[in-house]
């Protein structure tokens, strides 16, 4: 019952959250100087009936409520609006752009998470040791590194043995699904390792640091005086306690990683929701951003809401 | 000594430990990096016998638990001899002891609020010290993990709960259940009930004795309690700077010290019936009830709000708040300590919080020298806040690491824009460390808390909270987390501050023994109300309310009974 309770209010939480974002998307947009309309008209001799006119047909002559509920209720039908630079309805760009980013970004960030975990923990349970020592050091250096440095040196070191650009080969011609997967394959290996580069780095840092900090408790201790083989302790002990502070910070980076993976697709070529969105700021496409920072609020408020479940599942004391 | 206990005890003993020696740091001897925590000390442990090791922190009694499991740091040098049933299990370090773990020899942990896993059961963690010391497992192993936890008193079917759903006292029972599950013949006792309250404390240590007398258990008690030892050991052994120092019966030790050192463990442990004897306390030494009071709490209530069910989400209804205090009087006279004693979760650190504005009021009235300030914002709230100071239980906590003494005295005078000058402030500061006993001032003025001792630091938090020349100092446990001897320092001096400072004390306790000794009067606090109260000696000597006589019963008292040998 009580859990139920918990499960009830963080989904409210979600829900209250995203109804603020669209919200602020809403305002940010109409506080911005000048409107759909100001930009149509700035041709010259603009008269003011057919500024009126415009507005009438934009529904900008409507007070800013009735607006808000215009907004909400086609936004709950569906309709982002339409895209100034391509005139394609918002929720198909994003929808294309959000299918093209999800496998290498996803595949990054796991292999990321996974790494991270395990360089973090063999870190930390041979603390100050060589392999702590050259671990640790290899981490700090690779987080460093500014992610558009590593992804060019990335182009320019490995372009003639792997495709460095876009998704697909655009002249294969093949009926052969197997040949199709393996050129996507080939052309994600950059990208992925370029992102999984920048952010192994910092889980394998927050798993190194958690980790000691839980090998240094009393119930590590109780396990070692009860004969407990080390590796065990670490394992069975250690790393499921040292999991909560990782999987809370996991799910924030990973937020970020959706929009931060533009520096990425833009080195690539990688028609994602990143350079989606970076050539609508070019553009000045205002649709097009608006729906996308909509998106970014729901997948974050999302992710976040996935790490209190796990949270729910790890953790016996937020269970009670 | 051997000798003498050889021929009353003819059986061999279960555990000798021979000229044990640990030291830390430098391998050189000459370096002054190299520091011996543990000198040449000995003593042996019988079936079936309930062994004290007294000492204050530092003096190396959970080093010498810690060697006899191969728990200490790498970096530690360990020489002497430990046998277990005649064989030495020192001799090839930790790779000789590791496999005696938990089989024959288990450890029951200093605080056992951590000394669970959060994240798994209890019973898992209960089966696991089974499972690595290849004992049965699968439904046998489930079976007997049911009948531990019946052993210690609790119900099998918890075997399922976590460790954060058990209270303090079930969760050292339950350490105990697991130390005994590969039937071991020692088990070593660190500070076993240090953290816990009284009457629970009185549970755990009934159930050790009750334990060692069935299982034929040799029990080493690790604690600085002479009270604990003197109700529950048969022998003791006390610990100076890692040397043994005296060691014999208990009854011996306590009533015929021969070493300076325990004489002046035995005085320092509180004994209100030497107060009363004097006849100090007949009389308030204040005229309290002449004077209007510093404090007057009259109806207090504070209430947590509960989270609400499902259920009561989607009908937005609100769960009733659970009162902690409840319709609590209470006063306290200029001059005056008043001590407010109850078990944990009785409210009385909740009324302390309520009274320093840091927990809202749900019902009810505070008056400070008469001023309603229930309710004040602010700057009023502020300017009430100057005289009402508060000190906290944990010295190691409260002060920032990171700032010198004279930082922390000084801040709260920078707070209140006290003083005009630094030259101003510092004369201040001078005077409040004066006050607390921190002499020569010049010493203590630049260190770091890490540079303190225990009570230092406790002195230094006073010094901070007496620099404002506050009406009222509100004491919160101030002494459970230091030495015995260390106590009646700190307690003496907040008597002094009463007495000559004119400032007024009301302090919370669990140890009604604490209060009886120092406080002017006690209120006995039980589930959010005051049961009795009245003249601190008349309270400890003739309670009234049910509940003040079961946590007068609880406390261990210092004196093991009656020699048999005349002297």
């Amino acid at each position: 019952m009580l859990s139920l309770a918990y499960l009830a209010r963080r989904l409210f939480a979600a829900a209250v959250t995203i109804l603020v974002a669209v919200s602020l998307n809403f305002v940010l947009f109409r506080v911005l100087p000048g409107n759909a309309v100001t930009h149509i008209a700035r041709i010259p001799n603009a008269s003011v009936e057919m500024r009126r006119a415009l507005e009438a047909k934009f529904g900008l002559d409507k007070p800013i409520w009735e607006q808000f509920l215009i907004y909400l209720r086609e936004m709950a039908h569906g309709n982002l609006g339409i895209s100034y630079a391509n005139r394609q309805p918002v929720l198909d760009n994003l929808l294309e752009a959000f299918a093209n980013t999800i496998p290498m970004v996803a595949t990054g960030v796991v292999l990321a998470l996974g790494l991270g975990l395990v360089v973090g923990t063999i870190a930390a349970s041979r603390r100050n040791g060589p392999a702590d020592h050259l671990l640790t050091g290899s981490a700090v250096l690779a987080y460093a590194f500014p992610t558009q440095f590593l992804g060019l040196m990335m182009v320019i070191l490995f372009s003639g043995l792997l495709p460095a650009a876009g998704m697909a080969d655009p002249f294969l011609i093949s009926d052969s699904w197997w040949e199709v997967a393996q050129d996507r394959i080939l052309h994600m290996i950059l990208p992925v390792t370029t992102l999984v580069l920048t952010l192994y780095a910092e889980n394998a840092l927050i798993t190194r640091s958690s980790m000691l900090e839980t090998l240094g408790e009393d119930y590590i201790l109780t396990a070692r005086a009860k004969g407990v083989p080390r590796r065990r302790i670490i394992l069975r002990h250690a790393l499921r306690n040292a999991l909560l502070p990782i999987v809370t910070m996991s799910a924030l980076s990973l937020g970020s990683i959706v929009s931060g993976a533009i520096l990425v697709e833009v080195i690539f070529s990688w028609p994602g929701i990143g350079r989606t969105l970076y050539e609508a700021v070019l553009n000045r496409d205002y649709p097009m951003l608006q729906g996308g920072f909509l998106a970014i609020t729901v997948v974050v408020t999302m992710l976040n809401l996935t790490a209190d479940l796990l949270h729910f599942v790890l953790d016996p004391r937020v269970r009670a | 000594m051997t000798a003498e206990q050889s021929s009353a005890l003819p059986r061999e003993p279960l555990l000798r430990v021979e000229n044990l020696n640990v030291t830390y740091g430098s391998h050189d001897p000459a370096s002054r990096a190299r520091i011996q925590v543990l000198h040449d000390v000995s003593f042996d442990l019988m079936p079936g016998e309930r062994l004290g090791l007294i000492g204050e922190s530092g003096s190396g009694k959970t080093t010498i638990a810690s060697a006899c499991m191969g728990l200490l740091a790498p970096s530690a040098e360990v020489s002497g001899r430990i046998f277990l049933e005649g064989r030495d299990i020192l001799e090839k370090g930790e790779a000789s002891i590791a496999p005696h773990r938990w089989k024959d020899i288990a450890m029951v942990f200093q605080g056992a609020m951590n000394a669970f896993n959060p994240v798994r059961s209890i019973g898992w963690q209960i089966a696991e010290a089974m499972e690595v010391q290849d004992m049965p497992r699968g439904r046998f192993g489930v079976q007997r993990v049911g009948e531990l936890l019946e052993l210690v008193g609790i119900p099998a079917a918890q075997a399922a709960s976590y460790a954060h759903e058990f209270s303090g006292g079930m969760r050292q029972r339950a350490m105990i259940a697991m130390a005994l599950a590969c039937s071991p013949k020692v088990l070593l006792a660190d500070e076993p009930t240090t953290a816990l309250d009284v009457m629970v404390q009185r549970q755990v240590l009934d159930l050790l004795v009750d334990l060692s007398r069935k299982l034929e258990l040799g029990v080493i008690l690790v604690t600085h309690d002479l009270g604990v030892v003197a109700e529950t050991c048969t022998r003791a052994v006390v610990m100076l700077q890692g040397r043994n120092v005296e060691s014999g019966t208990t009854k011996e030790l306590f009533h015929r010290p021969r070493h300076a050192y325990t004489a002046q463990l035995l005085k320092a442990s509180p004994g209100y019936e030497a107060r009363a004897r004097e006849g100090a306390g007949d009389e308030p030494p204040v005229a309290a009830a002449s004077r209007a009071p510093v404090l007057a709490v009259e109806g207090l209530i504070v209430s947590y709000p509960q989270r609400p069910s499902l259920r009561q989400i989607l009908t937005g209804s609100r769960p009733e708040p659970r009162p902690v205090v409840n319709a609590l009087d209470l006063s306290v006279a200029p001059g005056e300590i008043v001590a407010l004693v109850g078990r944990s979760g009785c409210g009385k650190t909740s009324t302390l919080q309520s009274v320093m504005r840091m927990q809202p009021a749900s019902g009810g009235r505070i008056l400070f020298e008469g001023q309603d300030i229930t309710a004040l914002q602010g700057r009023a709230l502020r300017r009430v806040r100057r005289d009402i100071q508060m000190i906290y239980q944990d010295p190691y906590e409260s002060l920032d690491s990171r700032f010198r003494v004279v930082d922390t005295v000084m801040e709260p005078l920078h707070i209140h824009r006290i003083g005009h000058n630094r030259a101003e402030r510092m004369a201040l500061v001078r005077e409040a460390l004066e006050r607390v006993g921190l002499t020569p001032v010049d010493d203590f003025l630049r260190r770091f808390p890490h540079e303190l001792s225990g009570g230092q630091r406790q002195r230094v938090a006073i010094a901070a909270g007496v620099v404002l020349a506050p009406k009222l100092i509100l004491a919160d446990e101030p002494t459970s987390m230091l030495d015995v001897s260390i106590r009646s320092g700190i307690l003496d001096l907040l008597v002094g501050l009463c007495r000559d400072g004119g400032m007024s004390v009301l302090m919370i306790t669990h140890d009604l023994s604490i209060a009886a000794s120092y406080a002017d009067r006690i209120a006995v606090m039980h589930e959010g109300r005051i049961i009795e109260e009245g003249p601190a000696l008349r309270v400890a000597l003739e309670p009234q309310a049910e509940h003040t006589r079961d946590l007068l019963a609880a406390i261990p008292r210092v004196d093991p009974g009656p020699v048999v040998i005349a002297h």
